[in-house]
């Protein structure tokens, strides 16, 4: 009887687990990025912003990109709501450089039913930004805002080499 | 025997089940429920190791 006792206490630690696995870890609503800059698609899970917040304080967390310039960059975001109930707000992405708003790049409410998604997609071409300037900054951050959140990503532009070809 | 077959079989699945299921959610754990989690799962190896102690293994 005694060790049957041990046993249930055994299962109800299981049991336990698998609901703070569920409840803590899977429900939620979870944001992922695509970002694509030439031929390469990067993709940026909820779990690197979440592992490195709450970041210090005065210190945001970015993730940094690099892109030609003249070349357009893609970027596709997916809202995943793993929740009882019908999820909406307004996703909004803007460029900005030194503090200062540029462009909108994006900007829809949507409205995401109970473990459903929703995708964003825009894309960023250097034709709607001022021609390169030497010595100055060829950074820009883009910035997704939703609800409480904001994430930023920075494009770090390069200009393309002259290749002496044959 | 058999009972002995059966309990390594459930004790085998139950581990591949925790760590599938770390594998696939534990990034997204908060750090109050990644303590939770390492406690459980203490309190569950050593219930069951209690357990077989008790039954005569």
């Amino acid at each position: 009887m005694r060790g049957r006792l041990f046993l249930y206490l055994a299962l109800a630690c299981f049991v336990a687990l698998i609901a703070i696995f569920i409840g803590d870890g899977y429900i939620g609503i979870y944001d992922t990025t695509y970002v694509t800059a030439g031929e390469r698609e990067q993709t940026i899970e909820a779990d690197y912003w979440l592992q490195q917040y709450p970041a210090p304080s005065g210190f945001t967390i970015d993730y940094y990109i690099s892109a030609q310039w003249g070349q357009r960059v893609f970027f596709r975001y997916e809202i995943d709501n793993r929740r009882f109930s019908t999820y909406s707000t307004v996703v909004q992405s803007s460029l900005w450089q030194e503090n200062e708003k540029l462009l909108d790049l994006f900007s829809e409410t949507k409205t995401i039913e109970p473990f459903d998604k929703a995708v964003a997609e825009w894309t960023l071409s250097t034709e709607e930004l001022e021609p390169p300037v030497a010595g100055a900054s060829n950074q820009y951050t883009v910035k997704i805002n939703w609800g409480e959140v904001e994430r930023n990503i920075v494009v770090d532009f390069y200009y393309p080499v002259e290749v002496p070809y044959r | 025997m058999r009972t002995y077959i059966l309990y390594g079989f459930g004790i085998l699945l139950c581990i591949s089940g925790i760590s599938y299921l770390a594998a696939e959610y534990v990034k997204y754990l908060s750090q109050p429920g990644k303590l939770a989690c390492l406690m459980l799962i203490v309190g569950m190896l050593g219930f069951l190791g209690k357990y077989f102690d008790e039954i005569g293994w």
